[in-house]
């Protein structure tokens, strides 16, 4: 097993595409996160009668606010990137004839496909961390460029918040996995992918509002889940003002139990399809 | 076994095949007759419909028979972004192997020099040799290649055919596919022909050729149609005609001697006697076309 993991992530740090999809989301996160907020504060700082939306726009990209801030870009924008991230790693596998080659090695398939689960995990993992580490950066330069203090949240606060956004990442990532496995396909995979998360579910949400037997099946969801465990680690939700996916919620434990489970099922349901299909 | 796809596609029809071990096995037949469809299910990519598969003893796909087994099915295919050295360790990793075994390979099949190229910027021919460098990684007992030549030039099918040969004197057994006849004649001690999925032939390549009667005798005699008359009544001769003032006579080439006498005692003058043998390629063509190619 730990062979199969090593050789999964031998592979996939190699990827070109795991690198371009990295870069592409710690660049939009730190332009949506940061980069436009202060845009907009720096608009509006010269107007008084705007003056406390301003400061609030600044608060919010300043390092005291790196936690809201931070898990607030994983349940929509980030969700999304990993479904690619995760449709990417293996259903090159499948692009390629890969599998081919690794499955007449010496492992059971099942141990193949979870090395790749585990690998795909840190991959996540290390996104999350890069992501946070790209916002301290930049909220760091900013309060020095305005001269406010660097008022860093607690320890514990920001390694729960990275521990949330891997959670929401590795559930969509697991989604990724086992589209790609069923279609054996990256491009449908992607397509089917971001369907499911974006419009459907999103439009399950909406439905929710009006129809209230709905609700209990938008707790089930993998966006709503994720926006939920966002909105219990402080980030607004969108209906006060925050960012577009993030959730009102009592508690981060309904939405953690949901998301450990999307992560059990999907990687588990992919690795059993692998492995009892044909490969041709 | 017996492979039948949904959709009602029948690859591989009630095959009944014994690949004697340290021999190498040759398998021929047309595009669509079942060879990688076979092989396929030989390392356990695909599960036989019906049927009872033991791959040195054990069911394919069993990990520790996979350690003992080396294949190239189909196309060489590997990571692109990946060099051809980085492919081979990751196989490598897979399969257990020392780490030394991806040089020693990739010096076996003469690609040490572009060991660190990208697989995607390599010709055809070495993403062959690539292929077959996989197979040998695990210093396999059993080794299954689907048309390993494919692509080469022909001092690469050179190499890779004196690479067969000592694989098989140094006791390996391989099972080789190819639709290089004049390859399959050269390199395997036995061949199985499939046409349609089904085994339609087993055995050396003069068995196969002995198959279809044993071939032809040419004979210059005078006068040609005494001659024609005199073998025309010869007890073992199926046919006799004269072309260009020879005669081709079909019978066993074991009654040449007989038929010289017989003509010499009639008090025919043989210029020429000599034994046409059927090439393997017309034996495979015959053995296949009797049931036709699914192309």
């Amino acid at each position: 097993m730990i062979a199969s993991v090593r050789a999964a992530w031998f592979a996939d740090r190699k990827r070109p595409a795991v690198w371009a999809v990295t870069v592409t989301w710690v660049a939009m996160a730190l332009a949506f996160g940061v980069g436009v907020p202060y845009l907009v504060h720096l608009a509006l700082a010269g107007d008084p009668k705007q003056a406390e939306d301003a400061a609030s726009l600044l608060d919010a990209v300043l390092p005291g606010q790196l936690v809201p801030t931070g898990i607030a870009l994983f349940p929509l924008f980030g969700g999304a990137i990993v479904v690619i991230l995760g449709a990417v790693v293996v259903g090159n596998e499948y692009r390629w004839g890969t599998l081919n080659l690794i499955f007449t090695q010496r492992p059971r398939r099942a141990q193949v496909l979870a090395g790749h689960a585990v690998a795909l995990c840190a991959l996540t993992l290390l996104l999350v961390v890069l992501t946070f580490a790209a916002l301290a950066v930049v909220t760091t330069l900013l309060a020095l460029v305005e001269g406010r203090g660097l008022d860093w949240p607690p320890a514990g606060d920001l390694a729960g918040a990275v521990a949330a956004a891997w959670l929401i990442c590795a559930a969509h990532a697991s989604l990724g996995y086992l589209l790609a496995i069923a279609f054996r396909s990256t491009a449908t995979a992607i397509a089917v992918g971001l369907v499911w998360t974006l419009v459907l579910e999103n439009a399950i949400s909406g439905l929710a509002l009006v129809l209230s037997p709905l609700e209990v099946v938008q707790k089930l969801l993998l966006a709503p889940s994720s926006g939920a465990l966002a909105g219990a680690l402080g980030a607004r939700s969108q209906f006060e003002g925050g960012t577009p996916g993030v959730i009102d919620s009592a508690g981060a434990g309904p939405p953690v139990a949901v998301l450990l489970a999307y992560v059990v099922l999907m990687f588990g349901l992919g690795t059993w399809l692998a492995a009892r299909r044909d490969v041709g | 076994m017996t492979k039948r796809y949904p959709g009602g596609v029948t690859a591989v029809d009630g095959l009944t095949l014994r690949v004697p071990q340290g021999s190498v096995f040759g398998f021929l037949g047309p595009n669509g007759a079942g060879k990688t469809t076979t092989m396929r299910m030989l390392v356990g990519l695909v599960r036989p419909t019906s049927g009872r598969i033991r791959v040195l003893g054990q069911p394919p796909g069993t990990p520790n028979k996979l350690r003992r087994v080396g294949a190239l099915i189909e196309s060489p295919a590997f990571y692109p972004h990946l060099s051809g050295l980085d492919n081979l360790r990751l196989a490598a990793r897979y399969a257990g192997a020392p780490d030394s075994a991806p040089s020693r390979v990739l010096a076996e099949v003469g690609l040490a020099e572009r060991a660190r190229s990208a697989f995607r910027t390599y010709s055809l021919g070495m993403k062959q040799r690539l292929g077959v460098a996989a197979a040998l990684l695990k210093e396999p007992s059993l080794l299954i290649l689907d048309e390993p030549t494919n692509g080469l030039d022909p001092a690469g099918v050179s190499e890779i055919r004196e690479l067969l040969r000592s694989l098989g004197r140094r006791g390996r057994t391989v099972l080789l596919s190819s639709h290089v006849l004049a390859e399959v004649e050269q390199v395997c001690d036995r061949i199985a022909v499939l046409n349609r999925g089904r085994l339609v032939a087993d055995g050396t390549a003069d068995e196969l050729r002995a198959a279809l009667g044993g071939g032809q005798l040419l004979i210059a005699a005078d006068p040609t149609d005494k001659a024609l008359a005199c073998l025309r009544d010869h007890r073992g001769v199926r046919a006799v005609e004269a072309v260009d003032g020879t005669l081709r006579v079909s019978t066993d080439p074991a009654l040449a001697a007989d038929l010289n006498r017989t003509l010499v005692e009639a008090g025919i003058d043989v210029r020429e006697l000599r034994t046409v043998r059927h090439s393997l390629e017309e034996a495979f063509l015959e053995l296949t076309s009797t049931t036709g190619s699914s192309g």
